[in-house]
């Protein structure tokens, strides 16, 4: 049974859709056999592109700022600390590949950046996939004792509206 | 390890005391490791239907380590329980019992982690838990009291349900999961659960009297081979690499992926030589071979030679210094 909460809901929804998004990269990577975005990997980059201007930075800096401090109190610092030390290496691929895939949307990639593209563009999937699944496992549950109804929904107001 | 090589050399020596010592070794580090899971136990939250599984699996392992020392007992004349009830209730309470319950109770964590999929249904999972509970109950009386076959018969029904649901929710994890392409640890994981299932199958069986040759030898394979080791096997080859990964996170700015602690061959090797020394022990057990049960061991042995040098490797792999950063991931300039 998944969480009730509605912040462990928003959460696992934008996992979900993250996921969704990195898989097709990531399978139109591996069938991408030339040194150019076409086809369906020049449609799938402007997502690409906005899941990592947008989303990311924005689900990294809620979780941390309300929800990580909250584990800690709950004796749970230790996997906050651990979730925090992913967020800085994912923020940091994404910082890496973030230009390239503007790039190659633009169309204006070469051969050099294509392949480092495709580099950065896995190691980015591999490490936001194995990092989801530690939410999944470990953060998403804990939300139903950390988070009374009132603060619940508060908090997923706040992070519904940017607030 | 000590005590695990001397109970198993003190068994095929049918030497009693070598035997009593790693018995009662293993029995000490198993009780040691009680402590730990109560411990684990008692501050988890969430989850009802792991935890429930976890404080059944401890229960079963009191009653397992008991049996144990029994069957020890009875090997070196001291008075105990008698040997075929002490064998009953260790067969049931430590295969399906402490090792099944562990492994259907993180089955619930692991194989959602694994596909991405919504986590299981508690309810189904408590009831899951529940009727294995019966099972094992049944199945105690079966050792114990008068009327064995239909307490095992009834064992293996409520075991059959629990089962039955257990399986259930793994097969809609898989369905509803975004990812589908698992690899060759998922087909070792799906052909454990058809051998857990086989097992009960085997299990009723014997509990009829059906006269097949090898059938009580036939089940012990289903049941600790077929079910639980390759079941804990599969999930090792993918939870390792992921553990490793976290552990070598600590004071590093980008840590190592977990597909750099893993080694694709060993693990092919692996699955190649297990599934063939399994289904050589059942062939050999159908047809009284002794040579091909040789051969499947030495298969099976192959096998394990190759998990070990997976392990190796990792273990190297950790134990490497760290790069300043780590694998670096885009250098090309557009």
């Amino acid at each position: 049974m998944q969480s009730s909460g509605q912040v462990s809901q928003a959460l696992d929804s934008e996992h979900r859709n993250n996921l969704d998004v990195l898989g097709r990269v990531e399978q139109a990577l591996a069938r991408s056999a030339g040194t150019t975005a076409d086809g369906e990997l020049a449609r799938l980059l402007p997502a690409f592109v906005r899941l990592i201007e947008q989303d990311i930075g924005r689900h990294f800096d809620f979780e941390e700022s309300e929800l990580f401090p909250r584990m800690a109190e709950s004796g749970d610092g230790d996997m906050a600390e651990l979730m925090r030390e992913e967020h800085d290496a994912i923020r940091e691929v994404a910082a890496e590949v973030l230009p390239l895939a503007r790039r190659a949307a633009a169309g204006s990639l070469d051969r050099a950046g294509f392949d480092a593209l495709r580099r950065g563009a896995s190691e980015l999937i591999e490490r936001q996939v194995a990092h989801i699944q530690k939410e999944t496992m470990a953060l998403l549950p804990l939300l139903d004792d950390l988070l009374d109804e009132d603060l619940d929904r508060d908090l997923a107001f706040a992070y519904a509206t940017g607030s | 390890m000590p005590a695990v090589a001397a109970l198993t050399l003190g068994m095929g020596l049918a030497f009693a005391p070598l035997l009593a010592a790693g018995a009662l070794a293993i029995v000490c580090a198993l009780l040691l490791y009680a402590l730990l899971l109560v411990a684990n136990l008692r501050g988890a939250r969430g989850m009802p239907g792991v935890v429930a599984h976890g404080w059944a699996a401890l229960g079963c392992l009191a009653v397992a380590l008991a049996s144990a020392l029994a069957l020890v007992g009875n090997y070196v004349d001291l008075p105990s329980l008698g040997r075929p009830a002490a064998l009953a209730l260790h067969v049931a309470f430590a295969g399906y019992g402490f090792m099944g319950l562990l492994a259907l109770g993180l089955s619930a964590i692991l194989v959602p982690m694994f596909t991405l999929s919504p986590l299981p249904d508690a309810r189904r999972h408590l009831a899951s838990c529940a009727f294995a509970v019966v099972g094992l109950g049944c199945a105690a009386a079966a050792a114990l009291g008068n009327e064995p076959r239909a307490w095992q018969i009834a064992a293996i029904g409520a075991g059959t349900i629990a089962v039955a649901l257990h399986l259930t929710l793994m097969h809609a994890a898989l369905r509803d999961g975004m990812r589908h392409d698992l690899g060759r640890s998922f087909v070792l994981v799906k052909i454990a659960w058809v051998a857990l299932a086989a097992s009960l199958l085997a299990a009723l069986a014997l509990a009829l009297g059906t006269p097949l040759p090898g059938l009580a030898t036939l089940f012990g394979l289903l049941l600790v081979g077929a079910w639980l080791l390759t079941f804990t096997l599969a999930m090792l080859q993918r939870i390792l690499p992921f553990l490793a990964s976290m552990h070598a996170a600590r004071g590093r700015r980008r840590p190592p992926l977990p597909s750099t602690f893993s080694t694709a061959r060993p693990l092919a090797i692996h699955f190649a030589c297990h599934l063939a020394a399994l289904a050589g022990l059942a062939l050999a057990l159908a047809t009284g071979s002794s040579a091909l049960a040789a051969l499947a061991a030495a298969t099976g042995a192959g096998g394990a030679i190759a998990y070990l040098a997976f392990y190796m490797v990792l273990l190297r792999r950790l134990a490497a210094p760290a790069p300043a950063g780590s694998r670096p991931a885009v250098a090309g300039e557009g």
